[in-house]
């Protein structure tokens, strides 16, 4: 049976779509340069924050964005 | 702010020895008691849009400051150069010693380790207006997965429907960030993807999830966009269980432009992967 599936597996055929989107996938994620802002160290509920500056004996920066206009989430970009 | 001077590789390095947490908003009613706290008790002129609030190892609040030239005009493609001098003074004050190095990447991300515990969505903007600075950094959201998400993406041995309501705390991530206009709900989703079989290989199952949806803000213009989705799915010979996704969504969001005439077109790109990789 196992040798069976291996046969028919090893000469089935991906349909051409697959090929494409995952094509697509890599050409649209975001490269390493772009996410650079993730390289700060964020915790983006406070408590939790608070919670961690203590445990590893770090300072913490609070950051308050109070732009009304502009509703953005510093940490994910979304509103 | 995010796509310049958060992105800087020095302001990086300078930000490293901190653990950085932030709130959005000016709705005192919304803020967290512990945030209210702070920025009642701390913060002496609220004028202007970001503040940073610094506290040392110990707990102990050092100081607030902004990350700008106050009386100058808003230019956030040079506030790293006011930023700068400020984290260094801090980090002579604190004892704080620069990363020489550049920090790891930590990206959002689900909690669980079994697939698929979640995905994460990748959202980039690009307009041919010179306006959106915002926009320069990508969003990035992952969502946790939930039982009935898996069950409307189990492999399908004929094509069937998925109603993009199945799959709504993903899809609703596709939206513009920054918008003026935005009142901080995500958008509704409309219409349905096509769960299609797509051929085998070696070591897993294929299928493809696909369609054209309508996305709906929640602004007083109630504004609609279009966009496409087109996912790969997989599954182990002997599972129906989806084991990953990789996909993308792209669209066009006319933003109305009430500076000028008509509207402003963003395109956005969008990728979705399943988590753990």
């Amino acid at each position: 049976m196992t040798t069976l599936l291996a046969l028919a597996t090893a000469f089935a055929v991906q349909d051409d779509s697959v090929g494409k989107i995952l094509e697509q996938y890599r050409s649209y994620r975001p490269a390493e340069k772009e996410l650079a802002i993730w390289r700060i160290d964020w915790i983006p509920d406070f408590a939790k924050a608070q919670s961690k500056a203590e445990r590893e004996g770090r300072p913490l920066i609070f950051i308050w964005n109070n732009n009304i206009t502009g509703p953005e989430s510093l940490y994910s970009g979304h509103c | 702010m995010r796509g310049y001077t958060l992105s800087h590789p020095d302001v990086i390095r300078a930000m490293a020895p901190y653990v950085v947490t932030h709130w959005n908003g000016n709705d005192f009613e919304k803020m967290p008691a512990e945030v209210r706290t702070i920025v009642e008790k701390y913060s002496k002129n609220r004028k202007g849009p970001l503040q940073f609030f610094v506290f040392d190892a110990k707990g102990q609040f050092v100081k607030v400051f902004k990350p700008y030239r106050e009386g100058q005009r808003f230019e956030p493609s040079r506030m790293h150069e006011d930023l700068l001098p400020q984290l260094r003074e801090l980090a002579t004050l604190l004892g704080l010693k620069e990363e020489s190095k550049e920090p790891a990447l930590r990206l959002p991300d689900v909690e669980g380790a079994a697939p698929v515990s979640g995905v994460r969505l990748f959202l980039k903007l690009r307009s041919r207006s010179a306006q959106p600075l915002n926009y320069k950094a990508p969003v990035c959201e992952a969502v946790a997965v939930s039982d009935e998400e898996r069950a409307a993406l189990v492999y399908p041995e004929t094509e069937r429907t998925v109603e993009s309501a199945a799959l709504k705390r993903w899809l609703e991530q596709f939206y513009p960030p920054a918008i003026m206009e935005s009142s901080n709900r995500t958008p509704s989703v409309g219409g349905s993807l096509i769960l299609t079989p797509a051929g085998s290989d070696a070591r897993v199952r294929y299928a493809v999830l696909r369609g054209d949806l309508q996305w709906t803000m929640d602004d007083k213009r109630k504004s609609k966009y279009r966009g496409t989705v087109a996912i790969v799915l997989t599954y182990a010979l002997d599972s129906s269980a989806v084991a990953t996704v990789r996909g993308v969504a792209e669209g066009t969001y006319s933003k109305y432009d009430r500076r000028g005439d008509g509207s402003i077109e963003f395109e956005m790109k969008a990728t979705i992967e399943s988590r753990p990789d």
